[in-house]
């Protein structure tokens, strides 16, 4: 604060906000201060929590001991180190593929690159729980369908084992699951990048008497380093909070990341220690807070230098002759591995009444039973009801709000909207699970508990919004400042409200914005695992939770009906936004 | 409806601290009347309008409108409660509507108090007036920037605003369409008996539209006056240079003539011109001449006044004037000279141009 600003009376008469304004704008302040609220009471009900023993709800008074108990605990280091080399391991194979097909696929001659563009996008369809599990079926050393095939190739060679050789209960296995898995966001991430590079930067290396090869070390792939750069960190955080296969590969083989810590810790072990978990779940926010911040760094970085114009040029088509089928087998191996082998083994699976390994003589099992057993059940007529209620008002009530949030951010004079932005990224730091940790602890405690709400399917659309609403702002934002103010003020003094002019005026123009929004947080809900498998009761069971306990009391082939069924929902809503889903990505930072 | 603006001042943060935009500013405009705030950009006319509007908020200083004070010291009406309508320099026409929708939106809000069945016949009334009456059901993007901008002033009329304020509404027009618009809101504003509030930078359309003219630089008024009054007796080089060319000789008072004209002493030479009172004998002094006022020809002559001798530099031929360039001494002056004279690149020309048509100015002063 400068002296003249003391001389004026404080910061608070600086604001100068008179009452007749803040009553004016009172429903947008209300709405902001709910998301503050969503955002801000779980994380701090998750600090406080690190400092007390017993139950969330039966608190037995302050204590440092989870802190001394954390760190003092081999497993808590193992499962960082884990985390940590599988992100770092894994980013290095997903970027390495990714750019290798952005580049096959924008800028050279290989055939079917059209049709590629597309197929590349049909792994976002499989949700990340379903393609451990396919892999575990094809993968597990005793009854993994390719270590079968392996085996009896070896044994014509005369080599007899009796498992393996391959076995998927690694850290080997989730890299290899994490590196394939990551591959379609880096992909998108890059190939504009690589599509709207300026071509005179290669051509001028053409004529300097560089060839192909060379010309593409150290002329292409430096001039999009930045933009790698921010894919390949992106990647990193992805991996960073990946849960799904740790927990379906990882955990049965006593393999920990810090987010199947905190599950174990919080829903297997006993007794459950609600204090330590969350003593985990502050330092896997406050690490990845800080990759955030850096993530942040990198990305203002590369604008800074970039390269890459974005005047939309058509760059030339490098030819690579024979080298072209050699492409093109690369990419066909990649969707066999992304999508078709863990496809085909949980569509196999479930047409059998209980699950053998692929074989002629298993072709006479082959069954309609399970999905009729599927849509016979009612406990999954209640979960589908379930995952309905849970997709559309999540997507709505987060949209609405970050469209509301957005305008505050972009609008408003106020000084603190620069801090309001930055607590709208805070949930985009913190893992699902530990969202999900959080809320259990903050509506299990008072006063929240009185709402009732915990084990319902209202306490996971919260934790959804939590969960997507930086998204959606950061969608919205980049919408809404591309709205003239003098829209908006036009309806000001025509007489029209502030929120009036919000849903008459700056809804409707950011409507395409808005919808894709939604659409995209609709899909993700219904995909979404980490959250409702910690906050779902019996009573607010969805798909996701469904499948996995299913899976997890031993009915794979059940399982596998229900997941082959959510993958044939999830792909033409995933095609269906192939448009919305570049653009997005061309914007993550 | 009266507007009355007091003490007005506007601070916005910059990389260095806080700039102010409005200093201290007052004036007030009378109902019915058309005023006009001119000045180059960045000189705070636009932030004065936004201030009334109630986009803006001032730190300090007071607003009224009517009896009503709708910004002050703890007040702050916000914009949609305000008597007021407005146009857009980008005119603001909501690409999502059409003609229809745009100009109706004001009667639906909650204050406006026109029952529904009124609305359609007062939307089209306001089309009528800026001639857009066939176009009611076009989608407001398959609209001309001149078709847009009669909406955006329907729009503003449709409410029946005791005051409207027009945000450089035509700077984003072609020239014909400009003028023709230009005539057109000076009728309906008088039509109405609307108190008009008019931003603009272009000196011809304050001139030719205002009934009193204020011209702003760095968030203060420099002079207020009508435009006759403005062009012809400037009060100071700033605003005479900002309302038309002129031609400034500096140099200092060498008679003063009491009532009637005195001397002043210029490198160029000595000139008759009225003095004001408050400059003694000695004290510096800027002259003010119109390029239209120098009279040339080739011949010294024996007319009366001053005179200034000097050789064509340029001579730019503008259809109802020449626009020359005449090096005298070690300077340029410039002159408009009757379209029939010939005149050419080297030619000598003799000056003349009368007392009264000079204007004596402090100096160059830091405004």
């Amino acid at each position: 604060m400068s002296p003249s600003d003391l001389a004026r009376g404080g910061p608070w008469a600086r604001l100068g906000v008179p009452w007749s304004r803040i009553r004016s704008n009172a429903a947008v302040i209300a709405v902001i201060a709910l998301v503050l609220f969503l955002v801000l009471v779980p994380v701090i009900r998750l600090l406080i929590n690190s400092f007390l023993e017993g139950h969330p709800s039966v608190p037995e008074g302050w204590t440092l001991d989870n802190y001394t108990t954390a760190f003092s605990m081999p497993l808590f280091y193992e499962a960082l180190g884990t985390t940590l080399w599988l992100a770092a391991v894994g980013t290095v194979i997903t970027v390495a593929i990714a750019v290798v097909f952005a580049w096959l696929i924008e800028r050279t001659d290989m055939p079917f690159r059209n049709l590629a563009w597309t197929l590349i996008l049909i792994p976002m369809a499989i949700p990340g729980v379903l393609f451990a599990l396919g892999w575990t079926l094809l993968l597990s050393p005793k009854i993994g369908a390719l270590n079968v095939i392996l085996r009896d190739l070896f044994a014509l060679v005369g080599v007899q084992m009796a498992e393996g050789p391959i076995n998927i209960y690694t850290v080997g296995g989730l890299i290899y699951l994490d590196g394939l898995r990551g591959v379609t966001t880096v992909f998108l991430m890059v190939v504009g990048a690589f599509r709207m590079m300026d071509p005179a930067l290669e051509e001028a290396a053409r004529t300097a008497k560089a060839g192909a090869v060379a010309t593409f070390f150290q002329v292409t792939l430096p001039a999009l380093m930045p933009a790698i750069l921010v894919a390949g960190m992106y990647s990193f955080i992805s991996s960073m909070e990946s849960f799904e296969a740790p927990l379906a590969v990882g955990l049965p083989a006593g393999i920990f990341v810090l987010s199947t810590l905190i599950y174990f810790t919080t829903r297997i072990q006993a007794p459950l220690d609600y204090g330590l978990a969350a003593v985990f779940g502050v330092s896997y926010m406050i690490l990845m807070v800080f990759l955030l911040i850096a993530y942040r760094r990198i990305v203002r970085q590369s604008e800074r230098f970039s390269t890459v114009t974005g005047k939309g040029f058509r760059p030339r088509v490098i030819s690579i002759g024979k080298w072209r089928y050699t492409a093109l087998g690369m990419f066909i191996l990649y969707f066999l591995l992304a999508v078709v082998a863990p496809f085909a083994i949980l569509a196999w699976a479930s047409f059998l009444p209980s699950y053998r390994v692929p074989s002629f003589e298993a072709l006479n099992l082959l069954t309609w039973a399970n999905y009729e057993e599927v849509f016979e059940t009612d406990r999954v007529l209640h979960v589908v009801w379930n995952t309905v209620v849970l997709m559309l008002v999540a997507a709505t009530a987060t949209m609405i709000l970050a469209f509301i949030a957005s305008w505050a951010i972009v609008r408003s004079e106020v000084r603190g909207r620069g801090l309001l932005d930055s607590l709208m990224f805070v949930p985009h730091a913190i893992p699902g699970i530990v969202i999900a940790l959080a809320l259990i602890m903050a509506y299990l405690s008072p006063p929240l508990k009185y709402l009732g709400i915990y084990g319902s399917l209202w306490l996971m659309v919260i934790g959804l919004v939590v969960a997507y609403v930086s998204f959606g702002t950061r969608l919205m934002n980049s919408a809404i400042m591309q709205i003239h103010k003098e829209l908006e003020q036009a309806a000001y003094v025509s007489g029209a409200t502030t929120m009036k002019t919000l849903f008459t005026i700056t809804l409707p123009l950011v409507f395409p914005a808005f919808a894709a929004g939604w659409v995209w947080v609709a899909v993700h809900s219904m995909r979404s695992f980490s959250i409702p498998l910690m906050l779902a009761s019996r009573d607010s069971e969805v798909f996701s939770v469904l499948l996995w306990e299913y899976w997890d009391e031993g009915t794979a082939s059940l399982s596998s009906a229900l997941g082959v069924l959510m993958i044939l929902v999830l792909i033409p809503l995933t095609l269906m936004m192939r448009r919305f889903i570049v653009r997005i990505s061309e914007q993550q930072g | 409806m009266e507007v009355k603006i007091t003490g007005l001042r506007k601070t916005f943060a910059s990389h260095d601290g806080d700039v102010d935009a409005l200093k201290n500013l007052s004036f007030d405009v009378k109902p019915g009347e058309f005023y006009t705030l001119l000045g180059p950009s960045g000189c705070g006319k636009s932030t004065t309008l936004r201030c009334i509007a109630g986009l803006e908020h001032p730190n300090e200083g007071e607003i009224r409108i009517g009896d009503r004070v709708v910004s002050g010291p703890g007040i702050s009406i916000p914009t949609n409660q305000r008597p007021i309508s407005m146009v857009f320099q980008s005119y603001a026409i909501w690409p999502h509507m059409t003609v229809f929708k745009n100009v109706v939106f004001p009667l639906k809000q909650r204050k406006s108090g026109v029952p529904k069945a009124e609305r359609a016949d007062r939307v089209m009334e306001a089309l009528a007036m800026v001639k857009m009456e066939d176009l009611a059901h076009r989608p407001a993007p398959y609209l001309s920037g001149g078709q847009q901008q009669r909406v955006a002033l329907a729009r503003a009329l449709v409410s029946r605003p005791e005051v409207l304020l027009l945000d450089e509404p035509l700077s984003n027009l072609d020239a014909k369409l400009r003028e023709d618009l230009r005539i057109e809101i000076m009728d309906l504003t008088r039509r109405l008996n609307i108190t008009t509030l008019y931003v603009t930078h272009d000196q011809l359309e304050a001139l030719a539209m205002s009934d009193r003219i204020a011209v702003m630089l760095n968030g203060k008024i420099l002079q207020e006056a009508a435009p006759r009054e403005l062009y012809l007796k400037p009060a100071n080089p700033f605003v005479a240079q900002f309302v038309g060319q002129v031609n400034f000789f500096d140099g200092a008072v060498a008679e003063n003539g009491g009532a009637g004209p005195g001397v002043i002493e210029t490198p160029e030479g000595r000139f008759h011109c009225p003095i004001p009172a408050t400059m003694a004998k000695g004290a510096k002094a800027r002259l003010a001449v119109r390029p239209e006022s120098m009279k040339a020809s080739p011949q010294r002559g024996d007319g009366g006044g001053n005179m200034l001798e000097g050789e064509v530099e340029k001579a730019v031929f503008l259809g109802d004037s020449i626009d020359c360039q005449i090096v005298v001494g070690t300077r340029t002056v410039r002159a408009r000279v009757d379209q029939t004279m010939e005149i050419n690149k080297g030619d000598k020309v003799f000056l003349r141009f009368s007392p009264e048509a000079c204007v004596v100015l402090p100096p160059e002063t830091k405004y």
